[in-house]
């Protein structure tokens, strides 16, 4: 989508992040799938996988987590694209208004358009920082994702070590830790991209 | 937004509609876009307050680049209002809309779009493997409007046409025609000004071959609920409002 960032228009990248966010949700889905499966195999490995379980769980949790802060951030881009939208037709109208404004030479008119331009900039203000409000949210819960997927793969790390203990169950826990693993570097790609984004724009 | 994939073969269609984040007050709207090999085609874009929505659905599809056409059924706000935010977010994009609406949709701000017209016979448009007919549906409501016709997909885009006045959230389909007349028969009556050019256009598209007739407001129709359609409004007197409510002595007055 390379070509949406060439002509760099806020509301736009907005809404291209949003759309893009939506593949990390689908890893993620894929990530809780694979705990529920891994916690299926552990309870028939039983005492073999003892040392797996704590690793499910924590496959789950971060999964579920993941999910809610990629919905969240989805939520915070979109209301980044819609206010912004909102922000750029205040703009227009305040553009027109002034036009109005330098075309009149009457004081008592000059004086009730003064009246409009002022609330409308009061409205721009607002958009501009209701958009800077929700991009700081946005880039926190970025953050908060990318502290879980470091997370994620260290203990992929561990899972891969624990799977040498899990006996003929071996290839099955090796392919969840690999399932963890790589569903973390795509996630974190993601989001970083996402970040990427936004920081190569600025809000006019 | 929700979207739903109403044709996936070797090209796709998609509806929006049903928007969740809708502002109170405005009339709900199904819009559609096409998917080719290299384009995507937009129909009836929808309003200025459906913008963002569409935008953030539009690109779980494609990307921006790709979108290389819209399409206005006719003049009405909630078709292509927003066509000032699409002239700013595509401005390689062409427009196709009737001739006769020019000068007024360019009202809405159509600075870069360009602006193809559609002369009242009709006119095609190929896009990679689909060549789509743009079919006359004059009166329907509006003096100058088209429906778009894909012959693959026999799906036949009727704008306005039978539309319906329904509840939030209801279902995509008509599944039960005699209780679905209920809720298109005022629309139809009141909007529509004339019965010659209504049986012109039933007979029109009675020749064509129509799997899902995909209207503007309200439920798409498929199967044998399309010729259920085509029959029930060639029967329907149009071109009315009952009398009372504007033959009355007495005015009301307003605040
Ligand atoms: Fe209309
Ligand atoms: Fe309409």
């Amino acid at each position: 989508m390379a070509a949406d960032l060439e002509n760099p228009d806020f509301y736009v990248v907005a809404a291209v992040a949003a759309a893009d966010l939506s593949a990390a949700l689908e890893v993620a889905e894929d990530v809780s799938l694979a705990a529920a499966n891994a916690n299926a195999i552990g309870h028939r490995a039983g005492e073999a996988a003892r040392g797996f379980r704590p690793i499910t769980d924590f496959m789950d949790e971060v999964a579920r987590d993941t999910i809610r802060l990629v919905r969240d951030i989805n939520q915070e881009a979109l209301a980044i694209s819609r206010v912004s939208i909102r922000k750029m037709r205040s703009d227009t109208a305040w553009l027109r208004f002034e036009n109005v404004k330098k075309r009149v030479n009457n004081d008592t008119t000059s004086r009730s358009l003064e009246t409009v331009l002022e609330r409308v900039s009061l409205m721009i203000r607002e958009e501009h920082q209701l958009v800077e409000r929700h991009l700081r949210n946005l880039m926190a819960l970025l953050d908060e994702v990318e502290l879980r997927m470091r997370a994620v793969r260290s203990v992929a790390a561990s899972a891969r070590v624990e799977a040498i203990h899990t006996g003929d169950y071996r290839p099955h826990f090796e392919s969840v830790a690999e399932t963890m693993d790589n569903a973390a570097e795509i996630i974190r790609e993601r989001v970083l991209r996402n970040r990427r984004m936004f920081e190569q724009v600025e809000l006019r | 937004m929700k979207a739903t994939a109403i044709y996936d073969k070797s090209h796709r269609w998609i509806m929006f509609g049903r928007d969740p984040d809708k502002v109170g007050g405005i009339i709900d709207t199904n819009q559609y876009m096409i998917i080719t090999r290299n384009h995507a085609f937009i129909l009836d874009p929808g309003g200025i307050e459906l913008f963002s929505s569409m935008l953030a659905s539009i690109l779980h599809f494609v990307p921006l680049d790709k979108i290389t056409h819209l399409f206005a059924s006719h003049q009405d706000p909630d078709i292509i209002s927003s066509l000032g935010l699409w002239d700013q977010t595509l401005p390689n994009a062409k427009l196709m809309a009737p001739w006769m609406w020019e000068g007024f949709i360019r009202h809405f701000g159509c600075e870069n779009i360009h602006y193809v017209s559609l002369p009242d016979q009709g006119a095609t448009l190929r896009l990679d493997e689909v060549e789509f007919e743009f079919v006359p549906a004059h009166y329907l409501h509006s003096s100058g409007n088209f429906n778009v016709y894909d012959p693959q997909a026999r799906i036949l885009m009727s704008g306005d046409i039978g539309s319906a006045l329904e509840k939030d959230g209801s279902p995509l389909f008509v599944d039960n025609f005699k209780e679905h007349v209920s809720k298109m028969q005022l629309f139809h009556q009141r909007w529509m000004p004339s019965n010659t050019a209504k049986n012109a256009w039933v007979e029109r598209v009675r020749k064509l071959d129509v799997d899902i007739l995909a209207p503007q407001h309200g439920r798409l129709f498929q199967g044998d609920d399309v010729k259920r359609f085509l029959d029930w409004f060639e029967s329907l007197e149009v071109g009315l409002a009952k009398e009372g409510e504007y033959m009355s002595e007495k005015k009301i007055e307003l605040t």
